[in-house]
């Protein structure tokens, strides 16, 4: 008995998976479903996407990738040391689908492997192995011939990214974090990501992260060199576990609803619609979009469809180009009771996460501007906030941001520590809006 | 003596090395020249290069972009399509054409982006609907050729809008540089505007990279050929460098070797070209230059130290001639000293004899008249015999003497020994001496002896000048047989007057005849034995002697007047000194 149903089973899911888990899934959630009448009010909409599960390790999507390595002066010794070693281990990783570049670069860029099949690893691990740190940091010279060399072999179906490795302030070249922002949007469009990997504490965390948020890339901040290896172990992780690409996601909200703003990410608002792209989507990995509107005084008992989302993507599997559509009903009520029970709270945390995630990078602009106490202000409130919301929806996650928030209001203060603060903050920040995995 | 050989050979070894120097130096300085020219030609040509690749980008991307344009132009959406998806563009216009906004929509929401691209390009927007000659004067000074290409393109698909104008529209917010590529159609003006980071970010993936000679990869890449010693900085407007490339590391504050500045729409951009100065410094040549003189004063100066070693074996060499003649004189003066004392010995006594056999024979005949005849014509033959052997001996004598004063003279040791005499005796000494002589060939004599006084000079001195004079006399003017001797004296100084009427001694001459060695070559003197020193002493004799000796200007002949310094006390004898006085210090009257 129990082997029939297990072939029966088997059968069930050899019939359904081509059909069902070759698709991104589409969720629209509200954070509120049911929402208090006669009464304007903002709310959540959460449009989360989450990648289908890669079959085997053989089907995955090749990978271009560029690995653009810093070995300016600063590098030297230890830190060239791990970035070598985590370089190496990226190679090894990769296999003869993949394609890979190795660019170095400190006052000028060498193509040190231009971009290859990585069928001969020895040779490309023993150029590796010749890096020797000196020099100035043209970063962007860097980035450029990493992309193009990315550029070279780019396809529609292959994973194209660059990883930047930098220890320090670019100061040769554009330099600026909205020239590079800039480069990264152009390159995001091209469905090229970057992703950078801030190294020690001398990096310009700003142009780190508007070059991998423009393009979609992941970012990190590595305190210590010895993560190194680590970090590009989770980052060739979601390298290859890509399954879907350039990932347009309009959002229509409804004719009374007012969009007041994108919590998180980059998104065109224009009237009711909504556009952002996504410039990938990895396997088995949410993403989402969290919506502020504004709702207007309705009627009790009134019921219609808050937003209507449109997502058209590249699926990496059937090499096709796929839509998915979802929306998210709501319901208006007079009981407060109807309305706390059917609060998603987990949408509500993760508006909560994201506000406050919006709070903290509005506290180090703050901050940046000498303005030291009006950003500990606004933290303060921000923690009450949490508090508040904590109590509400009674979650443990939001008490855990409440704590998170006091602790930065108080280390904000610390001169000695900012650099590193800000740079951990702006990593935070950056992998919450983002919904970075690692 | 030896410094002057050495200061001359040094002159010759030193000239030509100057000359040549700096010969050398200029040749290498024109060539240098040469060679900058050339080499800022080069760099040139190099940045040229680069500057095209650069500008076949930008022809590409127009190109491109007006390709597209016949795609987008006649249809709004698409063209909102274009601007969403297309890499290098960030944001675009479109108007029509009575100047309205039909992009991004007039009156319709606009996102934040498009309302910030609105608001910065407004100038744009301005000369754009204004056809301002700003945009004109772009069209025309546009880099690209691409525009007959694009032509014949749009030939071919005459059904959709082609653009009639193009053209690139740069303009600067703050320090950041905006472009915006432009085109109308008939009834539309479209504006895109694109990524400046991703236009510099594409030159910089064209440009080549520096070949790291460390690695030794199998990679090959697009490294650059500039080789070791350049680099090549692509700089912006804000002089800042956007990328460079070449393994040359130039120095802090130096100067590039060649400039170009880039065209629209990267006007006042510009690239520079880095090299070693040093590399085209006159280092090499110089070395070179050295080199050669080197060689040439190592060849010069072993020619000079060879000659200069030949001129002191020579100078040895006399030494030891002039030292082996005198020691030989110096042996032969004893015994000829002696063959003299007894030939004159022998003379006197044969004399005597002859005289006491004339005075026997004339007590024993008495016809003295006719003995005294015959006595005279049949002189005994061993008699005359005798005084040859004591005349040749006395010229020996004078010869030698003469030897060991030259000899003496060379080595500074010639001096002056002043006794107290009278001039008139030495001369009528050796007048006797020569007398014979000058009789036998047909001399006639003038004497007029006025040097009477007792003065104090060097006998031997005088007697040996006097000696050489007519010794002369005899040997060159023996055609003029004729011999005048005057002395005359006055006022310290004693002077003797040598005359003859002889073949005399051409002008030219006059100075030579007091050197050393000197001997006027002529038919005369041809054949007549001397040794070329007779004169050179006795000038230096005189000179010691506090006078001089001269060869006055006289109708024919030769005229030596001799003038010597003689005090009449020893007291006096101040003018006198070891060296010799020049002669021209004492008063003479010609």
């Amino acid at each position: 008995m129990k082997k029939i149903i297990s072939i029966f089973i088997l059968l069930v899911c050899c019939l359904q998976m081509p059909a069902y888990a070759k698709q991104i899934s589409l969720n629209v959630d509200m954070g509120t479903p049911v929402m208090l009448a006669q009464k304007q009010q903002t709310a959540y909409i959460k449009v989360s996407l989450t990648g289908f599960e890669q079959e085997k390790e053989a089907q995955r999507t090749p990978a271009n990738i560029a690995i653009v390595i810093d070995k300016s002066g600063s590098m030297d010794g230890q830190k060239m040391k791990q970035a070598i070693e985590a370089a190496v281990m990226a190679v090894n990783i990769l296999d003869s689908n993949d394609i890979v570049s190795i660019i170095t670069y400190d006052t000028d860029v060498q193509v040190i492997v231009p971009a290859t099949r990585v069928s001969d690893k020895y040779s490309i691990i023993r150029t590796l192995r010749t890096i020797r740190a000196n020099g100035s940091t043209a970063l962007f010279a860097g980035v450029s011939k990493g992309a193009g060399e990315v550029r070279k072999f780019i396809e529609k179906n292959r994973v194209n990214r660059v990883i930047l490795l930098s220890d320090g302030q670019a100061n040769v070249g554009p330099s600026t974090p909205t020239e590079l922002g800039q480069l990264g949007m152009s390159l995001g469009k091209e469905s090229i990501s970057v992703t950078t990997i801030g190294l020690g504490l001398g990096y310009n965390e700003d142009l780190m992260t508007q070059l991998a948020g423009y393009s979609d890339g992941n970012h990190a901040f590595v305190e210590n060199a010895a993560d190194l290896v680590r970090i590009f172990q989770y980052e060739f992780g979601d390298v290859m576990s890509v399954i879907a690409k350039d990932v347009n996601i309009i959002i229509n909200c409804s004719q009374n609803v007012r969009p007041i703003r994108v919590l998180g990410r980059d998104a065109e608002i224009i009237g009711q619609r909504i556009h952002t792209k996504l410039n990938q989507l990895y396997s088995e990995q949410e993403k989402f979009v969290l919506i502020e509107v504004e709702v207007p005084p309705t009627a009790v008992g009134t019921s219609y469809d808050i937003a209507s989302v449109d997502v058209s993507y590249d699926n990496l599997h059937t090499k096709r180009k796929d839509k998915v559509f979802g929306s998210s009903k709501v319901v208006f009520s007079a009981s407060d009771d109807e309305i706390k029970k059917s609060t998603n709270v987990a949408v509500m945390e993760k508006a909560a996460e994201q506000v406050s995630t919006d709070v903290s990078k509005q506290a180090i602009q703050l901050r940046d501007q000498g303005k030291i106490g009006e950003a500990k202000r606004l933290l303060q409130k921000n923690t009450d906030y949490l508090k508040e919301k904590a109590a509400s929806y009674n979650s443990p996650t939001i008490k855990k941001l409440e704590a998170e928030s006091r602790k930065d209001a108080q280390e904000l203060e610390d001169e000695g520590q900012w650099n590193k603060k800000r740079k951990s903050l702006k990593a935070r920040n950056y992998k919450r809006s983002k919904q970075q995995s690692y | 003596m030896q410094k002057r050989v050495i200061m001359t050979l040094l002159v010759i070894v030193l000239i030509p090395i100057l000359l040549l120097g700096v010969m050398g130096v200029r040749m290498a300085s024109n060539e240098q020249d040469v060679i900058k020219h050339q080499q800022s030609a080069l760099y040139l040509s190099r940045l040229e290069n680069v500057d095209s690749i650069i500008a076949g980008y930008f022809s590409e991307l127009e190109k491109k972009i007006l390709a597209d344009s016949i795609y987008i132009s006649n249809d709004i959406e698409k063209f909102a399509r274009y601007i969403k998806e297309e890499p290098l563009v960030k944001n675009g216009i479109v108007f029509d054409a009575d100047g309205n906004r039909v992009y991004p929509q007039n009156g319709k929401s606009l996102s934040n982006k498009e309302r910030i691209f609105i608001e910065k390009s407004r100038m744009f927007q301005q000369e754009a609907l204004d056809e301002s000659p700003a945009m004109e004067q772009q069209v025309q000074t546009r880099r690209t050729t691409g525009y007959q290409v694009s032509k014949s393109f749009f030939k071919a698909s005459p059904a959709i809008e082609k653009p009639v104008k193009y053209g690139w529209y740069t303009w600067f917010s703050g320090i950041d540089q905006n472009h915006i590529f432009w085109w109308k159609t008939n009834d539309k003006t479209f504006g895109v505007e694109l990524f400046h980071a991703r236009l510099i970010s594409d030159i910089i993936i064209l440009l080549p990279t520096t070949t790291d000679n460390l690695h030794v990869s199998k990679f090959k890449s697009n490294a650059s050929n500039l080789g070791a010693a350049a680099l090549i900085k692509l700089i912006d407007n804000n002089n800042s460098v956007i990328y460079q490339w070449g393994e040359y590391i130039p120095q802090k504050q130096q100067k590039y070797s060649a400039m170009l500045l880039l065209e629209n729409p990267l006007s006042s951009w510009k690239l520079e070209y880095y090299t070693d100065k040093k590399s085209y410094n006159p280092v090499f040549n110089q070395f070179n230059i050295l080199s050669v003189l080197i060689a040439i004063g190592a060849i010069l100066g072993g020619l000079a130290y060879y000659l200069y070693r030949e001129h002191k074996r020579e100078i040895i060499l006399g030494k030891q001639r002039v030292n082996f003649v005198s020691q030989i004189s110096h042996e032969l003066k004893t015994p000829l000293t002696n063959i003299r004392m007894y030939a004159e010995l022998l003379e006197d006594q044969l004399q005597e004899e002859l005289l006491h056999e004339e005075q026997q024979i004339e007590e024993q005949c008495g016809d003295m008249q006719s003995l005294s005849d015959q006595d005279y014509d049949s002189d005994p033959k061993y008699l005359k015999h005798i005084k040859i052997i004591s005349s040749e001996s006395q010229r020996l004598s004078r010869l030698i003497a003469n030897i060991l004063n030259f000899s003496k003279s060379t080595k500074s040791g010639l001096k002056i020994h002043k006794t107290k005499g009278e001039i008139d005796t030495v001369v009528s000494v050796v007048i006797s001496k020569f007398e014979p002589l000058l009789i036998a060939k047909g001399f006639e004599f003038d004497i007029q002896l006025n040097a009477r006084n007792a003065v104090f000079f060097d006998h031997d001195a005088l007697e040996q000048i006097l000696n050489n004079l007519l010794s002369n006399v005899e040997k060159y003017a023996a055609s003029g047989k004729y011999l005048s001797i005057s002395t005359m004296q006055g006022n310290e100084y004693s002077t003797i007057t040598v005359q003859d009427k002889g073949p005399g001694i051409p002008a030219s001459e006059h100075l030579k005849i007091f050197r050393p060695f000197y001997r006027i070559s002529s038919r005369l003197t041809d054949g007549v034995s001397g040794t070329g020193i007779g004169l050179s002493i006795a000038k230096d004799l005189a000179i010691l002697h506090g006078g001089g000796l001269k060869l006055v200007s006289f109708e024919s002949g030769a005229c030596f007047r001799l003038k010597i310094h003689t005090p009449e006390n020893p007291a006096s004898d101040k003018p006198v000194s070891e060296k010799a006085m020049p002669e021209n210090a004492i008063p003479e009257k010609e």
